[in-house]
């Protein structure tokens, strides 16, 4: 890719170019910016950069992901440990990778996001004529934490469930609209299935629509105001073209290509990179699988969201107290942060001149940073490690969900062979096929599958409760009968509803017993 | 303009890097997708006994199984005929035509596999009789178990 040609080479006015190349030359290769703007304006672009990565991982592991709470956890396991790639005869896990990318550079477009706003901060870039600009960007940086936490729940393991639980309580307590909003964003009372599913759409589809157009302004805003000249004054430049003569005799400028997209591409590769290091070494963290009734574990929400789960640890903000640092110091933050262009209305921009401005940040900056680091050293957490993966196709007999094959035309007496009924083993033997049936019949309508694992797969991907299909080799059939009745009597340690607790009749108690016996013998 | 020059490469250079790396993990990622992890070894299903196969018409039977697909297990049933090849070793036939994949009866009256979508027929050992089909049936991996026919579960 060869840059056109210059204007200032002469006779270029005398071939008119094509929409394309006009269009490149005005954004890109006669673009000009302000000499000395160095890396510390090359943060946005990084940023962007950045979104572009995540945009690209997203629609990738969406190849795969399952925004339901009984494949979530699954699917984000098989992009984990099933998708690998083989180099030179070594496995890469591309999948876990690729997530890592995702998950650390969630992390770096945050950081990235913060050092842009403080850049546009101290250096007064939000004042006049940049204050829609401005705007336009506290408004992505809300964006950008709603991916965040819309983003943290979909893995659906022990953090993403209860970081998220807790996140929406917080919701919650903000004065008349939080409980409706709360429920709303959680489509119901308390968190579940369909929390999962609406943060899903959220992060994929709605937030990605609002970025999208704020973005595009943004970018339009930065390309007609131009960066701002270090250190000029307020009405010092240009306010329409930084490329007028006008302006150009007040502030010397240099090319945008290559010198300054340099600075940018280079500042995006450091932080790829070390976002690359992160996911290969740290990986993508995985905790076990969502479970609402766990006890002794300890909800940490992300970094990012520390300072403010520190700030709601303080005994002064305990009782009614609460609303303050759920509501009004973020809103209040919040609104400052855009009123910002038409709350300081000085000329100056140069951080030397303005010290109550400055003064004001660093101390903004220092509570969160430090609420955020103390968030992080007083507040461990707890783990959870991910279950040990169950073996698909154990050889354990699968009844026939239909019997085999009708014919698709009904057949003429004698022409066709009588039709078998599924596998062998069943056929030989109607009876105990019966059995088998029925028994699964009955332990679906009693919601075994709660607590026990049947085949492997459980409601809550085990809650406790043993294997169905194995613990009938301990006893017989009439002990199993005795113990459906009262378990604790049979097994004072076991924690398993009475046949009263269930409603369980008779009839079925005896069947589920020989079910229980006829399962163990396959 | 050396200097432009150095830093017009190293900018093609980073986003050449970045770009291509992006896009070999990409590809590689999609590459991993296309195929289902196995987590367990070969298992068999029994489907007859040899008893069944005393006549001279394919024995119809299947076999149900759990495969993961994905990140699913999905339990899949597999429709079958049993004959016995010139040997008498019985040969297990998929109920797909091999043309575009409906399934296909026995008549007993004509003494061929009839495939109702094209015309496609094949006789008891599988072999084109007459139609579309390209090849023969298919035939599953089995073996003899005691007194069961047990075929590949896939």
């Amino acid at each position: 890719m060869s840059p056109p040609a210059p204007a200032s080479d002469g006779d270029a006015g005398a071939v008119p170019r094509g929409p394309i190349a006009s269009l490149l030359a005005e954004w890109i290769f006669e673009k000009r910016v302000p000499a000395g703007v160095g890396f510390l304006r090359a943060l946005g672009t990084a940023l962007l950069l950045l979104l572009l990565v995540q945009a690209a991982t997203g629609v990738l592991l969406a190849l795969c992901y399952v925004p339901s709470p009984d494949h979530a956890y699954d699917s984000i396991r098989y992009i984990d440990e099933d998708l690998a790639a083989h180099v030179g005869g070594r496995a890469v896990a591309v999948g876990k990778l690729l997530r890592g990318l995702h998950h650390w550079g969630s992390s770096a477009i945050v950081v990235l996001a913060l050092l842009h706003l403080a850049r546009v901060y101290f250096t007064g870039a939000y004042k006049r004529p940049r204050a829609l600009l401005w705007v336009v960007g506290v408004a992505i940086f809300g964006v950008l934490l709603g991916f965040g936490f819309t983003g943290y729940l979909l893995p659906w393991d022990m953090k993403a469930f209860w970081a998220t639980d807790v996140g929406l309580s917080i919701v919650a307590t903000v004065p008349k609209i939080g409980p409706v909003l709360a429920d709303l964003l959680r489509g119901g009372p308390e968190l579940g299935a369909p929390t999962l599913t609406r943060m899903f759409a959220l992060h994929v589809l709605a937030l990605p629509a609002a970025l999208v157009p704020l973005a595009m302004l943004h970018l339009l805003l930065v390309h007609k105001l131009g960066i701002t000249p270090p250190g000029a004054r307020v009405g010092e430049e240009s306010s329409r073209e930084p490329n007028d003569e006008p302006n150009k005799a007040i502030v010397k400028s240099e090319p945008f290509f290559p010198d300054h997209v340099f600075r940018e591409l280079a500042v995006a590769a450091v932080v790829l990179l070390a976002v690359l290091a992160l996911a290969w070494w740290l990986g993508p963290p995985l905790e076990a699988p969502a479970d609402r009734d766990a006890k002794g574990y300890d909800p940490r929400p992300e970094w990012y969201f520390l300072g403010l789960f520190q700030l709601l640890k303080l005994e002064w903000f305990r009782g009614e107290r609460v609303v303050l640092a759920t509501t009004w110091i973020p809103a209040g933050l919040s609104l400052i942060a855009i009123l910002l262009p038409w709350l300081d209305r000085s000329r100056e921009r140069a951080p030397g001149r303005r010290p109550i401005a400055v003064a004001a940040g660093i101390v903004l900056l220092a509570s969160i940073g430090g609420f955020t680091i103390w968030g992080a050293k007083s507040s461990k957490g707890n783990h959870s490690r991910p279950p040990p993966r169950v073996p698909v196709g154990d050889g354990s007999y699968v009844p026939p969900s239909s019997p085999p094959f009708p014919p698709p035309e009904p057949p003429p007496s004698q022409e066709q062979p009588a039709v078998n009924a599924g596998n062998a083993a069943a056929r030989h033997d109607p009876a105990r096929a019966e059995l088998l049936t029925s028994g699964e019949a009955l332990m679906r309508s009693y919601e075994c599958t709660t607590c026990h694992l049947f085949r492997g797969k459980g409601d809550d991907n085990g809650a406790g409760g043993p294997e169905l299909t194995k613990v009938g080799k301990e006893h017989d059939a009439a002990w199993f009968e005795l113990y459906l009745l009262d378990p604790k009597k049979m097994k004072p340690d076991v924690e398993m509803p009475s046949a009263k607790d269930l409603g369980m009749s008779d009839a079925d108690r005896r069947t589920l017993a020989n079910w229980i016996r006829a399962l163990a013998e396959e | 303009m050396l200097r432009r020059q150095l830093l017009t490469a190293a900018v093609a250079a980073i986003g050449g890097a970045i770009a291509g790396g992006l896009g070999l993990l990409g590809g590689a990622f999609v590459k991993a997708t296309a195929r289902w992890p196995v987590r367990s070894a070969k298992k068999w299903a029994a489907i007859c006994t040899l008893a069944d196969l005393k006549g001279d018409a394919p024995f119809a039977t299947s076999f149900s199984f759990r495969r993961l697909e994905g990140w699913y297990v999905e339990t899949v049933t597999r429709q079958v005929y049993v004959t016995r090849d010139g040997d008498g070793r019985p040969v297990v036939h998929s109920r797909r035509c091999t043309h575009l994949g409906c399934p296909v009866t026995w008549r007993a009256t004509t003494g061929l596999f009839h495939c109702a979508c094209h015309g496609g027929m094949f006789d008891a050992q599988g072999r084109v009789t007459e139609g579309p089909p390209p090849r023969g049936l298919d035939v599953l991996e089995s073996r003899i178990a005691g007194e069961m026919v047990e075929v590949a579960e896939a």
